[in-house]
């Protein structure tokens, strides 16, 4: 496969910022999961996630360069031209979806950023103003275990009513209540011809096994209520005979208890 | 209507619409990446069995590559697409022995 790296090199060879979409992603968690004894077996599971049955997100000569570094996984999708741009945010926005899929399969939740600015990635080597921006969205704004679009991002996927232009992203895109859209990562599993119920069930135990691990650390206990939210939301829209699919309210609803001197 | 629009509840032959073994019907939204069956079929037909990665990489529009998931989820509803047999690593995908024949549930 071509490397796709070169185009972020000019004709002498010295590297060039390119227009670009760029994810960031903050895998929560992972630097605990470094310090613990099973250091192992939670790099297995990275590993899993990003070389998964889908495609291998670290393949160095891949057409979305990525870099991981530490817990943070970046992501870029080059823009050609600006004709392109819309096209190009799609493509990231559907491989952000795929890619935060795999993570959470392996019970690896990620907040993130995906922002369109300048950018490089080669060699090892990354830099630009995305790459700040994307990872500000990341750490000041996304708050909760979801990845979010800043305005220039979403805005490209807004519907250009043209005949060939479908608003192609709208399936994979929610918007939470307080403005930011948002990758809808459980829609991927309903564009696939398998029976998305195993995969829902498994997404729900995990989240049910989050809140029972956390529920005496709240700032962790409520990035997980708000992914059991979001599952809910997604059961209810999408398949709503299933009751037997959502988190159960007792699992996310907080507890109190009488005071006892 | 737009050239890659087909009638309601059919597919671009006009046959029924695929239907999964779990009761789902074909996902409206997929209906309109059909589009890319002729720059994309050929493609897969020359490099079967093909990953993603291999795919994404011999396709040189900026936006067929970015539709690539949902052009491949449209194509295994519409039995255009065949995944190959699992093993460790990405699965490949191949063009299916009855490609085109819509899917009815039946495995």
């Amino acid at each position: 496969m071509a490397d796709t790296g070169e185009i972020f090199l000019n004709a002498a060879g010295e590297p060039v910022l390119r227009r670009c979409a760029v994810l960031y992603l903050d895998l929560l968690g992972v630097r605990a999961m470094a310090r613990a004894p099973e250091a192992q077996d939670h790099l297995a599971a990275i590993a899993r996630a990003v070389t998964s049955s889908y495609r291998n997100f670290l393949h160095p000569a891949s057409q979305w360069p990525a870099a991981m570094l530490s817990d943070a996984l970046i992501l870029a999708a080059p823009i050609p031209s600006e004709q392109e741009e819309r096209a190009a945010v799609f493509g990231l926005i559907n491989q952000a979806a795929l890619l935060q899929l795999s993570l959470v399969e392996q019970g690896l939740f990620v907040r993130g950023g995906i922002v369109v600015g300048d950018f490089h990635i080669h060699d090892g080597l990354i830099f630009g103003q995305a790459l700040g921006d994307a990872y500000e969205r990341e750490s000041n704004d996304a708050v909760h275990p979801r990845v979010i679009l800043d305005e220039l991002a979403a805005g490209s996927q807004a519907a250009t009513g043209a005949e060939d232009d479908e608003d192609p992203a709208a399936t994979l895109l929610m918007c939470d209540e307080d403005g930011w859209t948002f990758i809808d990562y459980l829609a991927t599993l309903f564009d696939e011809y398998e029976d998305p119920r195993p995969r829902l069930t498994a997404h729900r135990d995990t989240i049910n096994a989050k809140l029972e691990l956390h529920r005496s650390d709240r700032r962790l206990w409520e990035k997980y209520r708000w992914v059991a939210e979001y599952h809910n939301e997604v059961i209810h829209t999408r398949i709503r005979d299933e009751a037997g699919l959502l988190v159960a309210q007792p699992a996310m609803t907080w507890r109190f208890q009488p005071f006892a001197p | 209507m737009a050239k890659h629009e087909h009638a309601k509840g059919t597919n671009r032959n006009g046959a029924a619409p695929p239907r999964s073994p779990d009761g789902r019907d074909y996902p409206e939204h997929l209906r309109s990446y059909e589009r890319l069956d002729g720059e994309l079929v050929p493609i897969v037909r020359r490099m079967q069995p093909v990953t993603f990665d291999e795919l994404s990489a011999a396709v040189p529009d900026t936006s067929a590559r970015a539709a690539l998931p949902r052009w491949l989820a449209s194509a295994q509803w519409r039995g255009v697409v065949e995944r190959g047999i699992p093993e460790p690593g990405p699965r490949s995908y191949s063009l299916a022995a009855r490609a085109g024949t819509p899917r009815t549930g039946a495995r």
